[in-house]
């Protein structure tokens, strides 16, 4: 448990951090010009993702009650959900597939948020059914079977 | 507590999960191996491919463009980098006086900006129907029939949104077909007849995209594509055309297709060399893993053997255990190298410039199999000598050794 409360907070930072800068910087999508690029609404789509996937972190890195944290993974879902839907379909990318944002942006967004939702799954069960199991006291779980 | 029966595989099982830093290493080892393995495979089929639809695709012996330009025409074939610029019509009537043509046929360039979205331009192609010899059998294998005037076919790259029109110069196109792939810049072009392009043209001046001062379909053209009668050395017919013409330059397909065949031969000697090496590392460190492990566990065994366990128990505990680290390794590495492959394939063709096409599902599935078994196959055959070694000890020798 301990190590979730340490772990699974610094997975969503770099999730997070991931949505946020990377559509400006590790994987860009195209450069902004006079005409309006459906992928730049995505990275916009994708920041405001990101920010809100670190405050997930950030939360779960402060706050111990369980409950409170099995929430925080569940609101992650969607969050991993939209950050997939935005560049494939909601806004989508620029139509030629040689573009930067089609050829890198488009799978690494993807696969970000296939990942995220896997993960806030995967967390989401992991707190659930220890929670079931024991409970929690200074970080220590007791198990009263 | 639930009780399970002590199989070989429940051992195992809980050997590896007892030495879990051990048994995470060793999964890496075989993970990075399959990773290597079906990702390189796949990665040189694609490579391979996409240099036999070169060949395929390429028609024309020579290409005649005006000088300084060989390097953009290159260009526009292999990377799709669209580009502009042309010469005097009259050089078709001195090409055609050359000995050793067998066909020529004149093309027009054109490059727009693709209304629907984004900014980068679209390379048109237009041909002249009556003579062309490059990209009619292409189109007519998709199509069935030869391109109408008015009408478009688009490079298998070129998305359309309705899959019926495409817009240039704020005028809608009707698309007649989407060639197949062929992993060259012909696939991010559009292809029209020359009448269709004159209008295309004359749309662009009227919304005031100029190309070149005084330049138009009727007077002007861009290459001339030439196939050489046979029998005839390719290299004596650049002769011929120097000797007739001036200010053009020739550009030879097949040096396109050695090029890529150079770079595409150096990508697979090195991958080739990597898999082996690879290979035998990781074969070396299972065993010696496998055997280290064993020599440590004699007592534990000799023990087992006290208790009632087989010789083949035994062996099978070791056997069971390579499985187990082989299966998830090789099952990690090829997932991880289908996420990494599949969908950036068009990143990885365009970041190392070679025409890129990928194997069909069934090569896929054949590179996948042939993956697994030789992932799988690892573990067992490493930890084979210490399986014997083990099933073979004496069990009092063993206990007592040291004493």
């Amino acid at each position: 448990m301990m190590k979730n409360k340490v772990l699974s907070p610094i997975v969503y930072l770099i999730f997070g951090v991931l949505l946020t800068l990377g559509p400006y910087s590790i994987f860009p999508v195209c450069k902004a010009s006079m005409m309006a690029m459906r992928c730049q609404a995505t990275a916009k789509a994708e920041l405001v993702l990101g920010i809100l996937t670190i405050a997930v972190g950030v939360l779960m890195l402060l706050i111990n009650h369980r409950k409170f944290r099995i929430g925080l993974n569940i609101a992650a879902i969607p969050i991993g959900i939209l950050a997939f839907l935005f560049p494939n379909s909601i806004t989508g990318v620029c139509s030629k597939v040689h573009m930067t944002c089609r050829a890198l942006t488009l799978p690494v967004l993807s696969l970000t948020g296939i990942a995220l939702v896997v993960f806030a799954g995967i967390n989401t069960v992991y707190l659930w059914r220890f929670e079931s199991k024991g409970e929690i006291y200074d970080g220590i779980c007791i198990n009263f079977e | 507590m639930m009780a399970y029966a002590l199989t070989s595989n429940r051992i195992s099982f809980l050997n590896l999960r007892k030495k879990s830093f051990r048994t995470f290493a060793l999964i890496l080892v075989v993970a990075i191996l399959s990773f290597a393995l079906f990702g390189g495979t796949v990665l040189s089929f694609s490579f391979r491919n996409g240099l036999r639809s070169v060949e395929a695709r390429l028609g024309a012996d020579l290409i005649v463009v005006p000088l300084g330009h060989g390097k953009q025409q290159e260009s526009i074939l292999l990377t799709g980098e669209p580009s502009y610029f042309y010469f005097n019509k009259e050089i078709v009537q001195k090409l055609q006086e050359v000995e050793g043509i067998s066909k020529l046929s004149t093309q027009f360039y054109l490059i727009s900006l693709s209304t629907g979205c984004c900014s980068l331009p679209v390379q048109i192609v237009g041909f002249d129907p009556a003579t062309d010899f490059s990209i009619q059998p292409w189109i007519q294998e998709t199509l069935g029939g030869n391109l109408e005037n008015g009408a478009v076919i688009v490079g298998s790259d070129i998305m359309i949104e309705d899959n019926k029109h495409i817009k240039f110069f704020d005028k809608e196109y009707p698309v007649a077909a989407k060639l197949d792939k062929t992993g060259t810049g012909l696939d991010q072009s559009v292809f029209a007849t020359m009448e269709t392009l004159k209008d295309l043209y004359s749309g662009a001046k009227e919304k005031g995209f100029n190309f070149l001062e005084d330049t138009d379909p009727d007077t002007f053209i861009s290459s001339v594509l030439i196939k050489v009668r046979e029998g005839y050395n390719i290299d004596q017919v650049i002769t011929n055309i120097r000797r007739k013409t001036d200010g053009v330059q020739i550009v030879r397909t097949q040096n396109l297709i050695t090029g890529i065949s150079k770079s595409l031969g150096n990508i697979i000697t090195f991958f080739n060399v990597f898999a082996l090496v690879l290979l035998g590392v990781t074969l070396v460190i299972l065993t010696v893993v496998f055997s280290a492990s064993a020599n440590e566990r004699k007592k534990e065994f000799a023990i087992m053997r006290i208790l009632g366990a087989t010789r083949k128990k035994l062996a099978a505990v070791l056997i069971w255990e390579s499985l187990y680290i082989s299966v998830s390794g090789g099952a990690i590495g090829t997932i991880l190298a289908a996420i990494f492959v599949f969908p950036f394939n068009v990143f990885i063709g365009d970041s190392i410039g070679l025409p890129y096409i990928q194997p069909s599902l069934l090569w896929i599935i054949a590179i996948l199999l042939g993956t697994l078994l030789v992932a799988f196959s690892l573990g067992p055959i490493a930890s084979a000598y210490s399986a014997v070694k083990v099933s073979r000890s004496q069990t009092y020798l063993t206990l007592r050794d040291g004493e």
